[in-house]
């Protein structure tokens, strides 16, 4: 296939010196060539006068310098798909569909025997784009990710669809290399395609991540050209960044590709998060026609755990933790729902390898065998339907301001972050108890003092308190790393330093909306101005968290034993707000740090506004 | 050891790039999960473990030459042949659908055999113990054994 394309590539540039030559290009080729469609079909990008491709790989073009050219390539592509006989069209055929569409070019691609072969498998019907929330367990899934999927017009389900992926190639690279890469443009991505059963089995019941569908009001025409371009695109290199030009980002390319006024890429490129590109899609006037939500094995298992009486969880949670299955006190709706529920928490034990798979086989059968006993086709509980859509969700970047009081000084604090979540956000149609910030900073005034000071500057924040209850148990782990005036317990002043706390533990769902957490936290600290230069330290911490949406409280004790005075000792902290809009808050927080020399205390009342 | 990955990874990598990104697959592999009653032992934890460490090991999608499954990552070939890709990837979910009568996978077999889905569903419940003779049971059977009953 390879050689192929390359003796296809070669006859081509023969033909197209050849034609260069004599070539008399008129000014309506000229239009044409830098019309929008054309640009945004080979992913051109304008720098001044000059274009560039975003597309690396020369197979990718016909003219030897269509990455930089696109009239060049244009004048090219007419010319080469108007031989009798040329095979070049079958590798792009998106091109060849849109200057067929433009009267430029004739004949079919009906001889085009694997692009032929990949529509009869495809059979596209619509697109769709995926949305699948974040995943805590994977730093490179905190944003949640984005992905297509080609709808089919088989019969059936659109299990048989495929799921489109755009992807970094990256190879058996780790750690910091990787992630340098990674930032750096070191990788290239390419599309790959895979069933859409495949795509289900990975984020619904490998990652347990709900998945959001939200189909596309694509005309037949740009359907046609989309499935054409992405025939093409899975041999297209982009290089791949991934704070900006990733996943979603190249999402919107194929998009602007099919439809060229939209312009929705141009919007991005900076920081590109997928929740963001997912808003700028479902803004766009009757663009996406519909929304399903397909829920994660896990909040299924949640759901239908919350819908069940009282004689009914007692019963499953017989089965699940002894292994006792007494059915005796349910009729048969509410059997079948409890031997249903187990079975899927069965599948969930063993995907989390808590399951050898000699019991987890036989478990699984006995349940089913159980359950095929009950005929009734009626389902005592709807399956969940209905989720919070992240579209909905607040808005990522915030801008705060404080009014407070310190140890009897008064301040003003004025605070921005441009990502993502805290846990005193609306946790509405976001992953409950996560919090993701970066680069987040805080200017404060002290009336006394009458200057500016850089408060606090953090790297990055991250925080996932997962409630364990009778069915799950995973871990909470809260992470945060930056510069700040750190109050020096000895001096009893403030002082630069960085600081890095790294906590891990566990929470427990008290209610849906409330959890319990306790949580070890080594801590380290660096500053020149800070008594012994710095520190190592343990801290346990314990606290409650509510988040009912508009109403938000986190409040915890943590003693801290430090291997300098600086800051051992003990914090207490509350914070709170109140949602006026999803966006809009009233925020309210007190702290006291307690210590053998110095204390420290501070309130302050604030607005924080999201946008 | 896994909160130790877990952590490593999370700080290690959130420190240098946090990222919206996420790779999977980008060679079109297929036959991911589901796959347990196949005799496979050691699959999904081996797919969970690079899931779990996915941000080093950005190759989730390993072809696991399935027979249902073409190279290009893509649904492909005759009615038989599709019903057991589905069965074979599916094989958690269909078990379950088989019980309870009903389900997607049921669906989706139901378009493939172009047969109604409601018949289909009561007749592989009600002949569920056939179909899942012992836990060892093969997709290959299944996709028989469903195929029979569909045409019965």
């Amino acid at each position: 296939m390879r050689w192929l394309f390359l003796f296809f590539l070669t006859v081509g540039a023969l033909f197209i010196s050849n034609f260069e030559a004599q070539a008399d290009v008129s000014e309506t080729v000229r239009d044409e060539a830098l019309n929008q469609g054309w640009l945004n079909l080979l992913h051109y990008q304008k720098n001044g006068d000059a274009y560039l491709s975003f597309v690396e790989n020369d197979e990718f073009f016909l003219s030897s310098n269509g990455r930089a050219n696109p009239k060049e390539e244009f004048v090219s592509a007419v010319r080469i798909f108007n031989q009798s006989g040329n095979q070049e069209k079958c590798a792009f055929p998106a091109r060849f569909l849109y200057l067929q569409r433009k009267g430029l070019v004739n004949g079919s691609l009906d001889d085009c025997k694997d692009y032929q072969k990949f529509l009869a498998d495809v059979q596209p019907k619509s697109v769709t784009m995926l949305f699948t929330n974040a995943y805590m367990s994977n730093p490179s899934s905190l944003f949640g990710h984005t992905l297509f999927r080609i709808d089919t017009n088989r019969k059936g389900t659109q299990l048989l669809a495929h799921g489109a992926n755009f992807g970094a190639d990256t190879g058996d690279e780790t750690g910091v290399l990787y992630a340098l890469k990674g930032l750096w443009g070191g990788y290239y991505g390419t599309f790959g395609i895979k069933p859409y059963y495949d795509v289900i089995n990975l984020y619904n019941n490998i990652e347990n991540r709900d998945i959001w569908e939200y189909e596309l009001n694509l005309s037949d025409a740009e359907l046609e050209l989309f499935t054409a371009h992405m025939w093409e695109m899975q041999r297209a290199k982009i290089r791949y960044y991934f704070l900006s030009r990733n996943c979603s980002y190249v999402l919107l390319l194929m998009l602007d590709a099919v439809r060229p006024d939209l312009q929705i890429s141009q919007r991005f490129g900076g920081y590109t998060v997928p929740l963001a590109t997912l808003k700028a899609v479902n803004e766009i006037p009757d663009f996406v026609k519909n929304v399903n939500y397909r829920p994660s094995r896990q909040s299924k298992l949640k759901y239908r755990a919350e819908q069940m009486n009282a004689r009914q969880y007692d019963t499953f949670i017989d089965i699940i933790h002894d292994n006792k299955i007494d059915l005796s006190s349910l009729n048969e709706e509410e059997q079948a729902d409890v031997l249903e529920t187990a079975y899927q928490y069965v599948q969930y034990k063993y995907v989390d390898g808590d399951l050898e798979l000699a019991d987890y086989r036989k478990k699984s059968l006995k349940l089913l065998m159980a359950r095929s006993k009950i005929a009734n086709q009626r389902q005592y509980f709807d399956e969940l339907k209905k989720g919070e859509n992240p579209v909905d969700a607040h808005k990522a970047k915030q801008f705060a301001l404080m009014f407070g009081n310190r140890n009897g000084e008064n301040f003003q604090e004025i605070s921005f972050k441009p990502v993502y979540n805290s846990l005193l956000d609306d946790s509405y149609g976001l992953l409950f108890g996560a919090e993701i910030n970066l680069l987040d900073g805080k200017l404060r005034h002290y009336d006394s003092r009458d200057k500016w000071v850089l408060q606090e500057l953090n790297l990055l924040s991250i925080k996932s308190l997962a409630g364990a209850d009778a069915m799950f148990a995973p871990l909470s782990y809260d992470i945060k790393f930056g510069y700040r005036e750190l109050f020096d317990a000895r001096a009893g002043d403030d002082s630069g330093a960085m600081v890095l706390e790294t906590g891990v533990g566990q929470s427990y769902a008290l209610t849906k909306n409330t959890l319990l957490y306790a949580m070890s936290v080594p801590n380290v600290a660096y500053g020149g101005g800070l008594y012994d230069n710095g520190y190592l330290g343990i801290g346990f911490k314990g606290g409650v968290y509510y988040n009912s949406g508009k109403i938000r409280l986190n409040l915890n004790a943590m003693q801290n034993f430090t291997t300098s005075d600086t800051a051992r000792g003990q914090t207490y902290q509350v914070e709170g707000a109140y949602g006026l809009t999803r966006d809009v808050m009233l925020y309210a927080g007190y702290k006291m740090f307690n210590s053998d020399y110095h204390d420290d205390e501070e309130f302050g009342l604030g607005i924080k506004v999201n946008f | 050891m896994k909160k130790n990955l877990l952590l490593s990874a999370v700080f290690a990598a959130a420190l240098f790039a946090v990222s919206p990104a996420k790779a999977i697959d980008s060679t079109g592999g297929c036959g991911l999960g589901s796959m347990a009653w196949r005799g496979q032992s050691g699959i999904i934890p081996q797919v969970l473990a690079m899931t779990t460490n996915g941000i080093f090991l950005n190759t989730i999608g390993v072809t696991l030459g399935t027979s249902g499954c073409d190279p290009n990552g893509r649904v492909t070939g005759g009615t038989g042949k599709l019903v057991l890709a589905v069965i074979e990837n599916n094989m958690e979910q269909f078990a379950m659908d088989a019980s309870a009568g009903k389900g997607e996978t049921i669906d989706t077999i139901a378009g493939l055999l172009e047969v109604d889905s409601a018949e289909l569903g009561a007749k592989a419940q009600q002949n569920f113990a056939y179909l899942f003779t012992d836990e060892n049971v093969e997709a290959v059977d299944l996709t028989l054994k469903i195929m029979e009953l569909a045409q019965a």
